[in-house]
């Protein structure tokens, strides 16, 4: 401590060396240009976890596509073609079901068609949840409303309007796509839109947005440039979440015969009639095990990922 | 029947003349200038908070019972009430019994008409009503009448003539029992684990449990219903099939609904820990140089405890509404499957009345932890703002 007073004291001018300067150099800027979504990405990336569940998200996905091209067996082949049970082998590589079905092949159409339900029904609900939820929150106006919906769905079994929505469907001859994309979007939403509207009435009146308010900024650019990027995290957060809550969605939907029926085949289908009750699945436990692997490592990917991205896209852990 | 009236009149006047003297008390209409007891009771804000939280509950629960029963009316009810009926009749005779049960649902009127007497039916006060009928060539008769408060009329599909109540009565209870052991597991270990995670923050114990949350949330339920169900009965070699007589068949379903519940509690108590150990207090109770453990066990823990406290009653009371998959794999005749049965089967009058009540339940769960936060947290208080 002492000598470092010493030095600073002496005020010697021989500690000191004129290095010169350039024009050029004082117009380079030291650091570079901050980006959100890059930092939002190195972040991300440097999450060994999330980076493995990125590639298995990749595996599924490429056996999703390419899985039925290598080796098909079509489910309505007749019976008598494979025996049941049959454990992992060169003919089935996952095995067979109870129906004499090729597990391999039923897994990967499942998937595919599972898929495509959760990432419809996610986009879906996303947009309709980013817009009535940011409505919802800045004009207090429809709040009673919305609030009625919201006490209704919480008070009414949802299993119940899963069951009499699919009835009036069945009975109007709607595609089964369609009409599980409506009954799993028509209240699905309102999770999005109610944490939103919550998130959105605490930032609200902050002297930011009052003070763009009294600039005479328009209600819709406040909402999109104002409350919408202040909140990236919990929107992130609930998109992410969302494909594995459809895909377990369209489990319990077939767990209740309410998802599409044989012969098109979702991992619902598969999982309920791989454990359903002629099935002696308890006995050969790989009849269920494999389809539900293929399905936790599918929602556990997406779930994970969409905590990182959460953890990333939060704006309290940049700079 | 006069008894019941009567007693129902002065029920209703007690209730009435609370409401009155709770509003004219906490508006200072009355007693403006005492300061007893009844004043301190009647003006508390939490009372007249309650009622009016009461009041807007019912009227949600009005709106429910509304669009459940034109959900409900979409089917044909000739279909759905007389299909494969009276058998042993022929067919003109049939004919007229349906049409004549239709008329004693009511189902014969316009629905509006219906909608009407449903609403009647379901309000509480006295009324007569017919216990058990039975099917003559000639139309339906009374064997028996009662006047009763609620009349949430018969099965329909499942067990013909059989009242509602009988039901509930008969399914609720395997649901509490069930629930309350699921809810007993998901307190005992899922508090002290949220409790140590936050303590442990970021060391390996923390990033176990987060690991079993982001398992728990994420594997779709069934999958996970039914490995654990493979597990239970395969390895620890407990019963598959739920059975009223013995207990040890009740232990699955409630280590089924215990070990999800417990990455919930356990997110939540570590998300408000953490929170607290931030706080200033907490800081400063450092700062005087008082142990780790003191910390939390005397100040935090306490805190804590304030969303625990709300959460059980309401806990409780959901016990009553079961679960549905747990209670259709494991084959429980409990409250859950009562709902799948009822709509797989069509039976309306039943499903009606599921709703109902399970409307009622989340409203009374909900009113039943605000007011223990209320008592619990010193901090909560309803006074007005103004």
């Amino acid at each position: 401590m002492v000598e470092l007073e010493k030095v600073i004291k002496t005020d010697d001018e021989s500690l000191f060396e004129i290095i010169g300067g350039s024009d050029e150099e004082i117009e380079k800027l030291q650091t570079a240009p901050y980006s959100y979504w890059r930092e939002v990405f190195s972040t991300l990336f440097k999450n060994k976890v999330a980076l493995i569940c990125f590639g298995l998200l990749f595996v599924i996905l490429f056996f999703t596509i390419f899985g039925p091209m290598m080796k098909y067996y079509r489910p309505t082949l007749p019976t008598s073609e494979m025996d049941a049970y049959e454990f992992i082998s060169k003919d089935h590589w996952f095995g067979t079901t109870a129906d004499h079905k090729d597990l391999w092949s039923l897994i990967w159409r499942g998937s595919q068609l599972s898929l495509q339900i959760a990432v419809t029904v996610s986009v879906i609900n996303a947009i309709l949840g980013l817009v009535i939820g940011s409505l919802w929150g800045f004009f207090p106006k429809i709040d009673p409303i919305l609030i009625e919906i919201r006490n209704f769905i919480n008070n009414v079994p949802g299993l119940l309007l899963n069951m009499m929505f699919m009835k009036i469907f069945t009975v109007n001859h709607i595609p089964t796509f369609l009409s599980l994309v409506i009954v799993m979007t028509i209240f699905g939403w309102l999770g999005l839109a109610s944490t939103l509207r919550n998130n959105i009435i605490i930032i609200r009146n902050r002297d930011f947005n009052i003070a763009s308010k009294t600039l005479g900024s328009s209600p819709r650019a406040i909402i999109t440039h104002n409350l919408l990027p202040f909140l990236v995290s919990i929107i992130v957060t609930i998109l992410a979440t969302s494909i594995p809550g459809v895909i377990d969605g369209e489990v319990s939907l077939a767990f209740f015969n309410l998802s599409f029926s044989y012969p098109i085949i979702t991992l619902g289908n598969v999982i309920t009639s791989s454990t359903s009750g002629n099935s002696d699945w308890i006995s050969h436990p790989h009849v269920m095990l494999i389809p539900s692997a293929v399905t936790i490592i599918m929602t556990v990917s997406f779930y994970y990922i969409g905590f990182s991205l959460a953890d990333a896209t939060d704006p309290r852990t940049h700079r | 029947m006069a008894s019941l009236i009567a007693v129902y009149t002065i029920v209703v006047a007690i209730i009435l003349a609370f409401i009155l003297c709770a509003y004219l008390t906490s508006h200072n209409y009355i007693m403006k200038y005492t300061d007893n007891w009844f004043k301190r009771f009647f003006a508390h804000p939490m009372l007249m908070y309650s009622i009016k939280r009461i009041g807007s509950a019912l009227i949600s629960v009005l709106l429910t019972v509304v669009v459940t029963f034109f959900l409900l009316r979409i089917d044909d009810p000739r279909t759905v009430y007389c299909a494969g009926r009276w058998i042993k009749f022929s067919k003109e005779q049939q004919e007229f019994l349906c049409t004549l049960k239709l008329h004693k649902l009511g189902l014969d009127q316009n629905i509006f008409v219906q909608l009407l007497r449903y609403i009647y039916d379901v309000l509480p006060f006295p009324k007569e009503v017919c216990l058990r009928e039975t099917a003559t060539v000639n139309g339906f008769i009374c064997n028996e009448t009662s006047y009763t408060l609620i009349n949430l009329g018969v099965s329909t599909a499942i067990s013909d003539q059989k009242p509602i109540i009988e039901f509930f009565t008969e399914t609720m209870p395997w649901s509490l029992w069930i629930g309350l052991g699921g809810l007993a597991i998901e307190l005992f270990i899922g508090y002290p684990m949220g409790v140590l995670m936050a303590k442990y923050k970021n060391k390996w114990f923390d990033k176990l449990g987060n690991a079993y949350i982001i398992l728990v949330g994420s594997i779709p339920g069934l999958v996970y219903y039914y490995i654990l169900q493979a597990l239970l009965t395969q390895v620890f070699k407990l019963p598959l099939v739920w059975d009223s007589n013995s207990v040890i068949s009740w232990i699955p379903e409630m280590i089924t609904l215990g070990l999800g519940g417990i990455a919930g509690i356990a997110l939540w108590v570590r998300r408000y820990m953490v929170d607290e150990f931030g706080a200033d207090y907490v800081k400063f109770a450092r700062s005087k140089g008082i142990s780790e453990n003191v910390i939390l066990f005397k100040h935090v823990l306490r805190n804590a405890a304030v969303p625990l406290v709300r959460s059980i009653p309401a806990g409780v009371l959901y016990c009553l509404l079961g679960s549905y998959f747990i209670e259709s794999i494991y084959a429980v005749e409990g409250f859950g499957s009562l709902l799948i049965d009822a709509i797989g089967k069509n039976d309306y009058p039943l499903t009606q009345a599921i709703v109902l009540v399970s409307a009622l339940i989340s409203i009374v769960a909900n009113l039943i932890g605000d007011i223990t936060t209320v008592i619990a947290d010193p901090r909560v208080s309803f006074t007005a703002k103004n």
